[in-house]
């Protein structure tokens, strides 16, 4: 089993420099997508020790980022870090080990936001626990919504482990700077947040208002790794301000080689992206030859639906939700049943491609002549007015036939 | 990608061999299990077409011994085929491609049942399912309920087909009257605690097409008419099973060790439980997860999540003077499997009373409708104003900020 290791940052080279190193022994690939704003340099010091950087774009929310950058790794396994923290020294040991089973498909990792210091944490509620999905075998279980303060999906079976990953904004970040970037969380439209994903975020980042417990001393093994990062990262700023030499980099100092990936490439990954018009175009055509259902049953009803859009259909339960709905209406074209249940498609559907769906059906409770149409629909957004109508018969129940 | 393809077997042999003479051009691995009732001294034509021949000690109800026969399976994509199924050609030449796919983890397969002859099968409810038998053997996402009428877990994503049917010759190779026997005995008769809910709903249509009144035929294409009516000739005499060949037979317990419904001794119920988590201030009413550590120590492997056996992590709390506040709070699932010897984290969902003060949290692990395992550890959780409030649905770790 390999494993990729990646990481979206604009933060300075030797700091991502320090904070990937130790992973450098047991990763088989490292894969760096950098902030367009970062310059040539500091893309260099990431090209020194990654074994792919690629320049973004950057739109927030991050967690637009994910899927596409999880699609550039090659790994079994992919553990994400950001620039702002640092794996400790029990979970680097244990990878290899982790990244050996097959009977899980993620790991839950504990975070451990430093504050006020390098030396410290902080363990009490909500900072502790604080465990992340970071770490995920690749393969088509895993999906990202992309809503800010989401990670993958979870799937069934996981584990939560022990070995931590330390964050550092809190300790090396100043307050006004956190206090910005807990403004801006709030500010991202609620359509974009995890359900109740803000709620704790400025607790997270303001500990110093809210903090009750004295922090806990890290590990000496750990205090090593962290304070390695910590004074590259004091190397690098010229006033030894991380936050304000982060963001220093608005304008490239000179244009860097590596291409720049356009937002709108990222996007065509991204769950919560828009759709356009142009995406909303399907045939639908049945499978089943039978004509006929048993009063009150549910029942499955085979399609074959194509994708004439310009969008893939990520099936499953996965945005953008587009299922497989049916109406039922009488002979004279009146509706019955305005909604029906809903199937979803249970794998992706590209552009052009097709798929066979089992629609499942709850046939209506009076026998008789009917229509069944089939549409499909965008949840939330509007159906593909592409319908599939088929003339139905629903027979008495099967006793009642034997019976008669 | 390697194909495993295995057989439950007490079918005829010359059938069965003829059957999995179809597969044995994509098969890796051809693993054939054969019903402890059929004579081991005629298994000739078993062990001509079968990499791997065992039996199995047989018992009610079939799917059983589905998870034991995957587990001794090798393949990286495990077939299953039934000693009256025939696969058309068309899958068997598809089968190379679908196990090559990188992004698909099951195959929910195009089921027909023949009747009156090779030539139709019944094209309309309740006999024109699907029926996942191609699967990816992947640990991770590979589960059996092992109730009457249960296939596979459904995994997402999976593909479905409907070009590359498989035939079933029950109506064709098994009289009316040995139907009706089957229906009797296996579902209508069969134990109640291992049927799938609602799987007798379609059982006597299913079995006996014939009381089912005027029936929508489909006609079966030409190659697989040829291929099922091979299938059909293949009769004659069982031949003896070859001199020195060992046949391991798998005891009941052997197989189930692997079926979900089975019962746990005491043996199972050994479990160390320690709270790892620090804060246990609450504010009233809020639910949020405690981090508990647990430990396997008995001999059972718990698979987590909803699999049976159904283990998870409970709590009770107790107020100061002893009175119980919640007899049986929240459970949590594991979130994934705990072999023996297995050391994870487990985030209890705990709901603290509405009301300040002082309480005693007990957490233990249950076996769901069976027994606590009565490894209990304590704590003292603290219900105060200070804190934040997590609603119901809050999952663990979703503040994943970068």
């Amino acid at each position: 089993m390999t494993l990729s290791v990646c990481c979206v940052t604009d933060a300075p080279g030797p700091w991502v420099a320090a904070s990937l190193g130790p992973l450098r022994a047991v990763a088989d690939e490292v894969v760096i997508a950098a902030d367009a704003r970062v310059d040539e340099d500091t893309l260099g010091l990431y090209e020194s020790f990654a074994d792919r950087v690629v320049r973004v774009v950057y739109e927030p929310p991050p967690e637009r980022y994910m899927a596409w950058l999880h699609g550039l790794c090659k790994g079994d396994w992919i553990l994400r870090v950001d620039g702002d923290e640092v794996p400790s020294r029990s979970l680097v040991d244990a990878l290899p080990g982790l990244t050996a089973r097959r009977d899980v498909l993620q790991f839950h990792l504990p975070r451990r936001w430093l504050y006020p210091d390098l030396g410290h944490w902080i363990d009490e509620w909500p900072w502790s626990p604080n465990y992340a999905l970071r770490l995920v075998r690749r393969g088509p279980h895993l999906w990202f919504p992309g809503l800010l303060h989401s990670g993958p999906r979870l799937a069934f079976p996981s584990e939560f482990v022990e070995a931590c990953i330390y964050h550092l904004d809190t300790a090396l970040t100043p307050r006004a700077t956190r206090a910005a970037k807990v403004a801006a969380y709030l500010a991202t439209p609620p359509d974009l947040v995890e359900p109740s994903g803000n709620e704790l975020t400025e607790r997270f980042y303001l500990p110093e208002d809210h903090a009750t417990l004295p922090p806990v001393e890290v590990p000496p093994a750990d205090r090593a790794l962290i304070e390695a990062t910590g004074s590259a990262l004091f190397a690098a700023s010229a006033v030894g301000n991380a936050a304000s030499d982060r963001r220093s980099h608005a304008q490239p100092r000179r244009p860097a080689s590596t291409p720049i990936i356009p937002v709108e490439e990222v996007n065509m990954l991204w769950a919560q992206r828009r759709l356009d018009v142009d995406a909303y175009r399907a045939s639908i055509a049945p499978i089943d030859a039978h004509r006929q259902f048993t009063v009150g049953e549910h029942r499955p009803f085979r399609l074959s639906v194509t994708n004439l859009g310009n969008e893939r259909w990520p099936g499953g339960e996965r945005d953008p939700l587009i299922r497989v709905a049916y109406r039922w209406l009488s002979g004279t074209g009146a509706t019955l049943v305005p909604e029906g249940f809903r199937t979803a498609f249970p794998s992706s559907v590209g552009p052009g491609e097709g798929c066979v769906v089992d629609a499942i059906v709850a046939v209506p409770e009076t026998p008789g002549s009917y229509v069944l149409e089939f549409d499909l629909v965008h949840e939330h957004v509007r159906w593909f007015d592409a319908p599939l109508r088929l003339s139905m018969t629903v027979k008495p129940a099967f006793e009642e036939q034997s019976s008669s | 990608m390697t194909i495993s393809v295995w057989c439950p077997t007490r079918d005829p042999g010359p059938r069965l061999r003829s059957i999995l003479e179809m597969l044995r051009p994509v098969a890796d691995e051809i693993v054939v299990a054969v019903d402890s009732r059929v004579d081991p001294a005629l298994l000739g034509h078993h062990a001509a077409v079968a990499d791997r021949l065992v039996r199995f000690e047989y018992a009610d109800p079939m799917e059983r011994v589905s998870t034991w026969l995957m587990s001794i399976c090798s393949g990286d994509w495990l077939l299953r085929i039934d000693g009256d199924d025939v696969p058309s050609p068309k899958l068997v030449a598809a089968l190379p491609q679908l196990a090559a796919a990188d992004d698909v983890h099951q195959y929910p397969i195009c089921y027909r049942w023949l009747y009156p002859d090779a030539s139709t099968y019944l094209n309309e409810p309740p006999w024109n399912y699907t029926s996942t038998r191609l699967l990816r053997n992947d640990p991770a996402r590979l589960w059996v309920p092992g109730r009457i009428h249960s296939g596979p877990e459904p995994v997402f994503p999976s593909r479905i087909l409907t070009e590359t049917p498989i035939y079933h010759l029950n109506a064709l190779v098994a009289d009316v009257a040995t139907r009706a026997e089957k229906l009797r005995r296996r579902y209508l008769g069969g134990p109640e605690e291992f049927k799938s809910f609602g799987s007798d709903r379609d059982s006597r249509r299913f079995y006996l097409p014939e009381q089912a009144g005027p029936v929508t035929l489909g006609a079966v294409p030409e190659d697989d008419q040829f291929a099922i009516e091979r299938v059909l000739r293949a009769a004659g005499p069982e031949l003896p099973t070859p001199t020195g060949l060992e046949i391991p037979l798998y005891s009941r317990a052997e197989i189930d060790a692997h079926w979900a419904e089975r019962s746990l001794d005491p043996g199972a119920y050994r479990a160390v439980v320690t709270i790892v988590d620090r804060d246990l201030r609450f504010m009233p009413g809020q639910h949020r997860p405690v981090s508990i550590r647990v430990t396997n120590r008995g001999d059972t492997r718990w698979p987590g999540g909803q699999r049976k056996p159904l283990v998870r992590a409970a709590y009770r709390l107790f107020a100061p003077d002893g009175t119980v506040v919640a007899a049986e709070g929240y459970r949590t699932d594991l979130p994934g499997p705990f072999p023996p010897g297995h050391v994870a984290v487990v985030p209890l969902l705990v709901a603290a009373p509405d009301r300040p003060g002082s309480y005693r949290l007990q957490v233990d692990l249950v076996h769901e409708h069976v027994r606590w395992f009565e490894a209990t550890t304590e704590a003292t959780l603290t219900v105060t104003g200070q804190g934040g409030s997590l609603p119901l649905d809050d999952r663990v770790g979703q503040l994943d900020a970068v």
